[in-house]
């Protein structure tokens, strides 16, 4: 009943005649069933369904009932899992190359990001998971990174120096928040409400729906506009399942994941515009950013330590 | 067909007298075969279930508890509450739960509580006239009372299993059911001491009352330093815990001096004693939820209840009744990890706060552990007292009553749990 | 049979002492991690998950040193009702469970730190086999405690015990 059974009689015809068994896929997502990236992963199960003549069922299971991100991957890597939605964070501990997505400010605008994502670079970037048991479909939103804190309305990297920022467990982010001349302070996402109320940190960092949800922004009212980071969103299918698909299946799971990323897309940017109302009706200030060189400027460091290792990625994202 | 042969294997090798935690990854195993999963898999989850920041505070809360203990705390705790209520009629049953009290203030192992403070009271209520069987009842009850008091580890196991439920809050939660409890438990040992003519305590000499204080509240700082750090933001959970043990280290070996620095290797050496038992329970736990999940278990209760129930009161009383049954013949630990992700979408989709379920979760698995089959502390207290559990179970009626009261009290006024979170955490 | 037994005891004392150093150090990194954030203001990116990988370690440790200890309870309400030849039978039937527990931690332990052997730990850049490698550890010495076990009566730890220690 469970797992995907063998796939291999399935190739080519569609319309034999002959009743064929329907194979159940799960898809492990760590996010409620009403989220932006839930709703994009049952897009493509729909897809999936849809295209297959419903060979291939795909279960959602949603709100991180199959384990947090890094276990599913890892649950993914055997094979007991046969599809997830993961954030690219996590996934640079399994391919080196990934890491690349967390650079600050390193796409011009949306729509290049999401030019070079949905096209031959992303594609690309989505190959270098082999070896690691893993294959990645498409890339899903999950919006732009900015800065927030307890004090006051931060328009320049001046502004920021000094404060104590929360940031998530990784190098690249205490090095991101250290060269704008804050204090990174690594600190688990559960404890960061109470620390801001405390004072233990000035601030923490994130897109406007986690802002939003996470109640940070009832202690901490000064959002800056500044989406520093853009780290999107991977759909990834397990090798073993992939192995067991005929070429014409691939083909069409790929498509479907494809197809599914606008669905999710639409649905995070309500989820953002929704986010968005909330706090400026609870009194938070939204300082937008008109120009942000400073910005940019002030992570060259970041460049320079980084830039090496990244050095072939950078160059394709920046001739592009 | 894959939950009949995980929950059965498991209750056949419950059965059998295999292990609690052995049985509960065993059943995952033979039922990961069946389904043809890799083994690897579930070894995998047994990580993962551990692989937590907020869990590494249960180290620390045993090893505070396992030092003050050594280093004679619950002496302390017992002659401070002594002062306190013990000239009252059935002095040394008040002085019991409120010395529990304390104790739960520092430790959040309702075993530890039994035997350490039970072993200096139980034979000291024997020789004041008490029967065996009330002085176990006592000290069994307000021991289980205790795991509400915050510092508790099961909050925190319970926290990770919901995803992320602010410790702070459900340490604030636990504190006024808690409390109240304790008092519901003094008034019958009062009443009970009336009616069967118990002794007033021993009176204290005059000159030694300051030491006692002093000592006493000394001790009970570690408390406040837990829990203070916690509420206040300062540290985390995981620190306010680390801390506290560093605290208790001092107050045990620099200020109380009972014992020499040489016993911490017996003390560390016992706090991996317990943690063994209890890390072991978690790692199984979360294999075995994991298969749940995987066989969608959760979704299928929670449509099953809602479909079957009426209304919302009716739900409410059957997740008690469920979680009173289940707390009968399980441990505390893996009961909370399993139950959680299956009950708590039930109880936030009739509108329950996750902290109120957690501390009425809490209260009715603390009830479990002073319950016939199974039930650790009761099996612990009648060991202590060298007295049959069927005579300790007889004479928990009163004791039995109060909880439950108490239990239905908080889970219909969930403002006597969420009240004291609103206005130290909002 | 006395070398055996040497080496037997010995196994098992130095298995605790190195279970005991973990917790050791695991509880200084966390007393450091504070101390570090409050006095010097900088948090370490390596203590989390430093202090986690130790957490792991300790609990794997215990799951196997709990079977030797006889400190992992099991429910003797039925069991504990027939005579105590019948008894004996049942603890040799879990006892022979303990020993498949500890093949199987073995056995798909090493499988699945291999396979982990590819990604990183994040704050430490250690690869996770690290993390994993507890699993194999644990099972060879759940299966070395099992069969000993085999050679000595019961399996659980009688609650007095506890007590009066
Ligand atoms: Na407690
Ligand atoms: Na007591």
């Amino acid at each position: 009943a469970c797992g995907s059974s063998d796939t291999g009689t399935s190739e080519g015809v569609n319309d034999s005649g002959v009743a064929r068994e329907t194979v159940t896929l799960k898809l492990a997502e760590n996010q409620p069933e009403d989220y932006p990236t839930t709703i994009g992963a049952k897009e493509f199960a729909r897809l999936v369904e849809e295209k297959t003549d419903g060979r291939y069922k795909i279960e959602v299971y949603a709100g991180g009932q199959l384990g947090d991100e890094r276990s599913v991957i890892e649950q993914l890597q055997l094979g007991t899992i046969d599809l997830t939605r993961v954030n690219a964070i996590p996934l640079s501990e399994f391919s080196d190359d990934i890491g690349v997505l967390a650079m600050p400010y390193l796409f011009e605008d949306e729509d290049q990001k999401w030019d070079i994502l949905n096209g031959e670079i992303g594609q690309d970037l989505l190959e270098t998971f082999e070896g690691s048991s893993l294959v990645g479909l498409s890339f899903y939103d999950s919006g732009e990174r900015s800065f927030y804190n307890t004090q006051r309305p931060v328009t320049t990297p001046e502004d920021i120096a000094g404060l104590q920022i929360r940031v998530q467990q990784s190098d690249l982010a205490i090095d991101i928040i250290n060269s704008l001349g804050a204090s990174a302070t690594p600190m688990e996402y559960g404890e960061v409400y109470s620390a801001l109320q405390t004072g233990v940190i000035d601030g923490a960092e994130n897109n406007f729906p986690s802002y939003f949800t996470s109640n940070h922004f009832e202690v901490a009212k000064y959002f800056t506009v500044n989406g520093y980071q853009g780290v999107p969103e991977i759909l990834l299918s397990s090798e073993k399942l992939w192995n067991e698909l005929s070429a014409e299946d691939q083909e069409i799971f790929r498509e479907a994941a494809l197809e599914s990323v606008s669905v999710q897309r639409e649905a995070w940017a309500n989820l953002v515009e929704e986010a968005q109302k909330a706090v400026v009706e609870n009194g938070s200030e939204l300082v937008e950013i008109d120009d942000l060189t400073p910005w940019r400027e002030a992570v060259q460091p970041v460049y320079d330590k980084y830039g090496e290792q990244f050095a072939e990625w950078l160059d394709r994202i920046n001739n592009n | 067909m894959g939950i009949f042969l995980l929950i059965g294997s498991f209750i056949i090798l419950l059965i059998a007298r295999v292990p609690i935690a052995l049985s509960l990854i065993l059943s995952s195993f033979i039922t990961g075969m069946y389904l043809d999963i890799n083994l690897g898999a579930l070894v995998q989850r047994m990580v993962g279930g551990l692989n937590s920041f907020s869990l590494l505070a249960i180290p620390f809360f045993v090893l505070a508890g396992e030092i003050m203990n050594e280093g004679g705390i619950s002496r302390r705790l017992i002659n401070l509450s002594n002062v306190i209520i013990g000239k009252i009629r059935g002095g040394l049953a008040l002085v019991n739960v409120l010395a529990s009290t304390f104790f739960g203030g520092i430790s959040g192992s309702a075993v530890a509580d039994t035997s350490s403070v039970g072993s200096v009271l139980i034979p000291m209520m024997k020789k004041s006239g008490y029967k065996k069987d009330y002085s176990v009842s006592v000290t069994i009850s307000s021991a289980a009372q205790g795991v509400l008091i915050p510092p508790s580890h099961n909050m925190i196991i319970y926290s990770t299993a919901a995803g992320g439920v602010s410790v702070a809050a459900l340490f604030m939660g636990g504190l006024v059911p808690g409390i109240l409890l304790g008092l519901v438990l003094m008034v019958i040992a009062y009443v009970i001491a009336v009616k069967n003519n118990h002794p007033k305590g021993e009176p204290i000499k005059k000159e030694e009352i300051p030491k006692i204080v002093r000592e006493g509240l000394l001790g009970l700082f570690t408390a406040v330093i837990i829990i203070g750090g916690i509420v206040s933001g300062f540290f985390t959970a995981t620190e306010s815990a680390a801390i506290g043990t560093l605290y208790a280290f001092i107050i045990t070996f620099f200020v109380y001096r009972d014992i020499p620095l040489s016993r911490f290797g017996v003390i560390l050496h016992r706090t991996f004693k317990t943690l063994s038992m209890v890390l072991f329970l978690i790692a199984a736990s979360s294999a075995f939820g994991w298969l749940l999940a995987l066989l969608k278990v959760p979704t299928i209760v929670a449509d099953t209840m809602l479909s079957l129930s009426p209304n919302d009161v009716i739900t409410l009383l059957m997740i008690i009744v469920i979680l009173l049954a289940l707390g009968m013949i399980m441990d505390m630990a893996p009961l909370i990890l399993i139950a959680t992700p299956i009950l708590l979408p039930v109880a936030t989709s009739i509108g329950m706060d996750p902290v109120h379920f957690g501390v009425v979760l809490i209260l009715c698995l603390a009830v479990g552990l002073i319950t016939p089959p199974v039930g650790t502390v009761l099996f612990v207290g009648s060991a202590i007292g060298r007295i049959s559990i069927e005579k300790v179970t007889k004479s928990m009626m009163p004791f039995y009553a109060a909880m439950v009261i108490v239990l239905l009290l908080i889970a219909f006024f969930p403002s006597l749990v969420l009240f004291l979170p609103g206005i130290l955490i909002e | 049979m006395k070398t055996l037994k040497w080496i037997r005891d010995g196994l098992a004392r130095l298995q605790l002492f190195f279970s005991l150093t973990l917790l050791t150090v695991m509880t200084l990194t966390i007393i450091y991690q504070v101390f570090s954030r409050q006095l010097l203001g900088t948090t370490p990116a390596w203590s989390e998950q430093f202090s986690k990988l130790l957490f792991v370690w300790v609990s794997f440790m215990g799951i196997a040193y709990g079977f030797r200890a006889k400190l992992h309870i099991g429910v003797g309400l039925f069991v504990g009702m027939l005579p105590e030849k019948i008894q004996d039978v049942f603890d040799y039937i879990a006892k022979t469970l303990i020993i498949m527990f500890g093949i199987v931690l073995v056995y798909y332990g090493i499988e699945f730190t291999i396979l982990m052997n590819n990604s990183t730990m994040p704050g430490l850049g250690v690869p996770s086999s690290v993390l994993y490698a507890a699993i194999p550890v644990s099972g060879f010495f759940v299966l070395v405690y099992g069969i000993e076990l085999l050679f000595k009566k019961g399996l659980h730890e009688k609650y007095e015990d506890i007590s009066e220690e």
